[in-house]
């Protein structure tokens, strides 16, 4: 029943801030039905926490503790985005850049956006998994077109069509993958189900299942940000409004990744060969190889962030090939502390960018003089991104390195170690000239752009600066169990 | 079993065709008709294997696909003008014979596959498999924005064949939502294609080349 609300919730307030005219009532319900949404969340990853995985609803949903991970980073960076929407879209209706009607629009797509990426989580069925995949990515592409201006209907449109395509090789795979299922356990509905699938004694046709994988990496390594596939991931989060980015890269992605994940896993109890691993590490790598060049170059800090979420999901994609109990829970870990660092980062890049009125880099100078409270977020997600201690993402990039040397891929940790410090030296010579520095054309008034957007940002940072120092036995009890279910008892 | 041939073989010829016709609103009158068949095809294997789902899923093919997408495609089209031609990276002559290239590797990959499950004779395999690839080529050959659309919804009949042919379809919830999805993409796609048509005064997607780096 609570699986069920965890979908339903966001789809009826969506619908709701679609048909409900005045806009105190709309921001009423949308705050409403943002805290109900994390809340349910919540229960759910408190309950998995404490008594296991659990299936519900015939069947229809599964949630075990790789769910419950993602559903966290649901969970907090919607509550985050949803509060800082407020004030964003706000400013945006007063600056004249979106009318009554978008802001409706707006509100409903965003909860439709939550409620699907929601059901990524929660489905059993790894078809309606893809199904899920797929909705995510035409709602949010509607929300991505949202301002109707010429860039952001390229972006759109590369988004939509890279991702379709890319993710109907995926749709290949699942059906090859489903055809070989049938073959070994006869045709019925539960074929398809995850909790038959991930069983470790299931051995499939290996040459199917490897096919299949293959599709697989490839569609949903789209959907990722994996290289030489990301193309449209800059654009779409430079294009879309700050919010829709944080939620896109905190995550969407992360969404994608479980649906990786996930068959990975499947595949891995069939074909234990070093596929699957090359996979992983091959296009993980190359993804944070091919980030440095853009972020270097860059003009633009919205898509310089993206780039930088590139990486990201390249060292998750890393971790998770180099497997083992650490690689595997230092992946997860890496997952939800990039979700906090980055959602932080791209919610204070939309507030430079209201207060700028520009999303170039050359134009924006110190950001911590014009708007101090943001300015220092951004200085502390900057630090925290790169991987800068004592913040939250050293601690997993860090376990990340120690199980790389540890599982024997000392060339791959190094690579990635000396890419990572690159990218550091790149970012850090960015941020620091917007961060610090001083506007000598013109001086801009001191302030926030609105409380709505400045005070949702305590929480990540919250996670950030807290999670670099502590974690408490439950998160991590939780991050271990997850590490278990992707180990599936085959290869720790 | 020979009219299922037979319509395999028109479904192929129709796909072909995409490749060499100009006028757009002709694409999606093909693109109708290729749909139309797929559905009779689903409708055939429901009346052989007498699965239930598969006669819904034909019936809903035939209804979303051949009727509710086209039409869609249709009426933007009137939106930007009807007497629209296709443009492309690659001339007719030698989209045709990608065409067929692309045919001949649907072939050649689907004959090293050793699907025990396969349930339909093994010929319908490559042509499905090639309407996927064909599907790709014309959304990455086209630069007009109906016609990538029109190249999506040819892959996405392509998957719903390999399905059809090797396993009966999906399960039936998995197929309605691909359906779903399909069908809220092309209301996205007209969309698109239509704003696209009123920001640049055409729907040419060189106007789409301002995001790079």
């Amino acid at each position: 029943m609570v699986a069920f609300l965890s979908v339903a919730v966001p789809t009826a307030t969506g619908v709701l801030a679609l048909l409900i005219q005045r806009a105190w009532l709309r921001e009423m319900i949308h705050l409403i039905g943002s805290i109900a949404t994390t809340f349910i969340g919540f229960l759910l990853v408190w309950k998995v926490t404490l008594h296991g995985p659990m299936t519900s609803q015939n069947q229809f949903f599964h949630i075990d503790a790789l769910s419950a991970v993602i559903l966290a980073i649901i969970s907090i960076v919607s509550l985050t985005t949803s509060l800082h929407s407020i004030g964003y879209i706000r400013h945006e209706q007063q600056e004249g850049l979106l009318n009554v009607r978008q802001t409706r629009q707006y509100y409903m797509l965003y909860h439709l956006f939550i409620a699907t990426m929601v059901l990524v989580a929660v489905v059993n069925n790894m078809g309606l998994l893809w199904v899920s995949i797929e909705a995510t990515t035409v709602v949010s592409a509607f929300l991505v077109a949202i301002y109707k201006k010429g860039e952001a209907l390229e972006a759109t449109w590369k988004y939509l069509m890279i991702c379709s395509a890319g993710i109907a090789f995926a749709l290949l795979g699942v059906i090859i993958l489903y055809a070989s299922s049938i073959a070994k356990l006869g045709s019925n509905n539960q074929v398809l189900n995850w909790t038959v699938l991930s069983n470790s004694h299931l051995v499939l046709q290996p040459d199917l299942v490897a096919l299949s994988f293959v599709f697989i990496m490839v569609g949903f390594g789209t959907k990722v940000g994996l290289a030489p596939m990301h193309f449209w991931l800059p654009d779409a989060h430079s294009q879309a409004p700050s919010p829709v980015s944080a939620l896109l890269s905190g995550v969407l992605l992360n969404c994608a990744m479980l649906g990786l994940i996930r068959f990975g896993i499947v595949a891995e109890n069939t074909i234990h060969g070093q596929l699957i691993e090359h996979l992983f590490i091959g296009f993980g790598l190359l993804s944070v190889v091919v980030a440095f060049p853009f972020i270097l170059v860059q003009k633009d800090f919205k898509r310089m962030l993206a780039f930088s979420t590139v990486e990201h999901m390249g060292i998750i994609a890393v971790a998770l090939g180099i497997g083992g109990s650490l690689g595997y829970a230092a992946a997860l870990l890496q997952m939800f502390n990039h979700s906090m660092g980055k959602s932080m980062l791209f919610l204070t890049a939309g507030n430079v960018n209201q207060k700028y009125k520009s999303k170039q880099m050359p134009r924006v100078f110190g950001v911590l003089r014009a708007m101090p409270f943001t300015g220092f977020v951004f200085l502390v997600g900057t630090l925290a991104i790169t991987g800068v201690p004592p913040f939250n993402i050293f601690t997993s990039e860090f376990s990340i390195f120690v199980a790389g040397f540890r599982q024997g891929h000392a060339v791959t940790t190094s690579v990635l170690i000396l890419f990572i410090a690159f990218i550091f030296a790149a970012l850090m010579f960015h941020m620091m000239k917007m961060i610090f520095g001083e506007d000598v054309r013109e001086r801009m008034t001191k302030g926030e752009v609105s409380r709505w957007t400045a005070i949702p940002l305590v929480l990540p940072l919250f996670f950030v600066v807290i999670f670099g120092l502590y974690m408490p036995a439950s998160f991590t009890h939780l991050i271990h169990q997850a590490s278990l279910v992707l180990a599936g008892g085959s290869r720790v | 079993m020979v009219l299922l041939q037979a319509l395999s073989v028109v479904l192929m010829m129709s796909t072909l065709a995409l490749l060499w016709i100009k006028p757009i609103g002709t694409a999606i009158k093909i693109l109708s008709a290729q749909s139309l068949i797929l559905g009779l095809m689903a409708i055939l294997i429901a009346v052989r294997t007498a699965t239930p789902d598969l006669y819904i899923m034909g019936g809903l093919t035939i209804l979303m696909k051949a009727i509710g997408i086209p039409w869609i495609l249709w009426c933007t089209l009137r939106k930007v003008g009807m007497k629209r031609e296709t443009e492309k990276l690659v001339g007719r002559e030698l989209s045709i014979l990608c065409g067929g290239a692309l045919l001949a590797i649907g072939y050649i990959v689907t004959a090293r596959l050793h699907l025990s499950a396969l349930n339909l004779g093994r010929e319908y395999l490559p042509i499905s498999i090639s309407m996927l690839l064909i599907g790709l080529f014309i959304m990455m050959t086209h630069q007009k924005a109906i016609m990538q659309g029109i190249g999506l919804v040819v892959m996405e009949n392509g998957l719903f064949m390999v399905a059809l042919v090797t396993t009966y379809g999906m399960p039936f919830l998995v197929d309605i939502g691909v359906f779903l999805d399909v069908f809220v993409a092309v209301i996205l796609i007209s969309m698109l294609t239509y704003r696209i048509d009123k920001t640049f005064q055409s729907t040419h997607t060189e106007n789409l080349r301002r995001l790079r780096g």
